[in-house]
């Protein structure tokens, strides 16, 4: 069955069944059932606030530093936990998928879903440091939303393009992980778009070539743009400027509807790969 | 008149590329050509035309790597024709594997749902079926238990209850009537018929001359992807058992 939009529809059904069962199936691994995605990015939290601030004694300008690490590192957690296992996805589900017809779209869209699920447990931590810190919280907030489905779309789109390559590119799985580290550094993750700005627009760093077009660059990066709204909305009640508005969505369309197509296009093909 | 043809397929074939260098070594990266893959084209099947009209019972039968699977993953829509064309006129279930989308973490009822939404079903129309499936399959208490602790009878029961609660209008079966013990063979097979009584077109594969020979009413005999005989099975099927018997007699004088 192709997957295309009206198929993918017609079988929405087989979508909410597949997410729930994925869910259903992370609680149940663990000890702590879903109170596990509560407490996860806050470990995950309290490690980098430990290592940043505790260890190397940085981030003061991001004071207070769990608020602002955990606007960048859920959404990047659902990111990475996505692209990495829509890369495996079809692989793994290769008996399934050549047992019975259904657009197969839906096992990495699935993926994406449940890893939104988790995203928004992660976010009740989220509200909770940012109340706890006392956090400027206000007319902000509508940004939430918005932000939350572009970041959605972002991720479907990038997961929708791995998991063909994944399955035509064995190799691609082990690569994974070092892309996506190097993504994480790369992007405003421990630091603030601020810093990248001051670094290179005031010229510090010398002689480096075409320097003062390296902030625009960067803002590029969808996650530059989603860290900085999340920031925007939660730690300093800001909103974010119309222009990085205007970019994110620009590129959350083109992401996936170029992951979609991609997608349409391996679909058929995959099979005879697995 | 006869029937409306419900499959039609013309000239159908259907290749894999067979990946012959899977590493990409240092001199080979040096001297050049390594990332290039040579990739020979196999024709799981070529060139085979048939019709299917209402009413019929279809047997595919053939030697293993005949192309009897990739037939049935085509008439599915699972696979895509390379050459020529299948159209297929009415809702397909493929009972290829049983329980093939199940989540060995949740329970069998949880299973039951999910296994369902595989196969087109609604919630509310597996909801409908629930107490039913639940017996058919003889599960008992252990329907609420993780599917992990089953068996693979039970798996296999499990799968073939959901399946058997599908009302198809063209079904295609492969390999999958011999689950569980005896008893629910008879009680499966008896289901099945059940299910081919409602069915407009059914399509089976088997290895059995005996089973096909009681259920179908035409036979489709492949070897090595082509077509070698169509038409009523028990001429079909006549001409199968006589080329094994040769091949039999030519490896036994060998």
């Amino acid at each position: 069955m192709i997957s295309n939009w009206s198929n993918l529809v017609a079988r929405r059904d087989l979508l909410r069944e597949l997410t729930l069962a994925e869910l259903r199936s992370q609680s149940q691994e663990t000890r702590l059932g879903w109170l596990f995605w509560l407490v996860d990015p806050l470990i995950m939290m309290l490690i980098y606030w430990g290592v940043v601030v505790g260890l190397f004694g940085r981030g003061e300008q991001y004071t207070p530093y769990p608020v602002f690490i955990l606007c960048a590192m859920l959404p990047w957690k659902h990111f990475t936990s996505s692209v990495i296992a829509s890369a495996k996805v079809l692989r793994s589900r290769d008996a399934l998928i050549k047992s019975i017809p259904f657009p197969t779209i839906v096992l990495p869209l699935t993926i994406v879903l449940a890893g939104f699920s988790n995203f928004l447990f992660g976010s009740v931590v989220l509200f909770g440091t940012a109340i706890a810190f006392d956090r400027p919280l206000g007319i902000s907030l509508v940004q939430l939303p918005a932000l939350m489905l572009l970041q959605l779309v972002v991720v479907g789109g990038f997961s929708l393009g791995v998991a063909c390559f994944g399955a035509l590119i064995r190799d691609l799985t082990g690569f994974l992980g070092h892309l996506t580290r190097i993504g994480f550094y790369l992007s405003p993750c421990l630091y603030g778009v601020d810093m990248v700005k001051d670094r290179f627009a005031s010229g510090s760093l010398g002689g480096f070539p075409f320097s003062e077009w390296i902030p625009t660059i960067y803002m590029l990066n969808p996650f530059a743009i989603l860290f900085t709204g999340y920031r925007e909305a939660l730690f300093y009640g800001r909103m974010l400027e119309p222009e990085l508005w205007a970019l994110l969505v620009t590129e959350a369309v083109i992401l996936l509807f170029g992951g979609w197509r991609l997608y349409q296009y391996f679909d058929r093909r995959v099979i005879k790969f697995l | 008149m006869s029937n409306p043809v419900v499959i039609d397929v013309q000239d159908l074939g259907i290749f894999y590329r067979l990946q012959q260098r899977r590493r990409v070594g240092i001199k080979s990266l040096l001297v050049g050509g390594g990332l290039r893959r040579e990739a020979p084209l196999l024709w799981a099947l070529r060139g085979v035309s048939f019709q299917c009209h209402e009413g019929q019972i279809l047997g595919i039968i053939g030697s293993n790597g005949a192309g009897k699977s990739t037939l049935c993953l085509a008439l599915s829509k699972i696979l895509t024709p390379d050459e020529g064309k299948v159209k297929v006129r009415g809702e397909v279930s493929t009972l290829l594997s049983l329980g093939a989308g199940f989540n060995r973490d949740l329970s069998g009822r949880e299973n039951i749902y999910l296994n369902a939404a595989f196969l087109g079903l609604s919630r509310r129309g597996i909801e409908a079926k629930m107490d039913e499936i639940i017996e058919f399959s003889e599960l008992g208490e252990f329907i609420d238990q993780p599917i992990r602790f089953y068996s693979s009878g039970m798996k296999s029961r499990l799968g073939f209850s959901v399946a058997a609660a599908l009302d198809p209008e063209i079904l295609i079966l492969d390999e999958v009537l011999s689950v569980g013990d005896h008893a629910f063979q008879k009680k499966s097979r008896k289901r099945l018929q059940g299910m081919m009584d409602r069915s407009r077109v059914i399509v089976l594969v088997s290895h059995q001359v005996q089973f096909l020979r009681d259920l179908c009413t035409h036979c489709l005999w492949l070897e090595q992807g082509q077509l070698h005989g169509f038409g009523k099975a028990d001429e079909v099927l006549a001409a199968y058992v006589a080329a094994s018997e040769e091949v039999d007699a030519a490896d036994a004088g060998a």
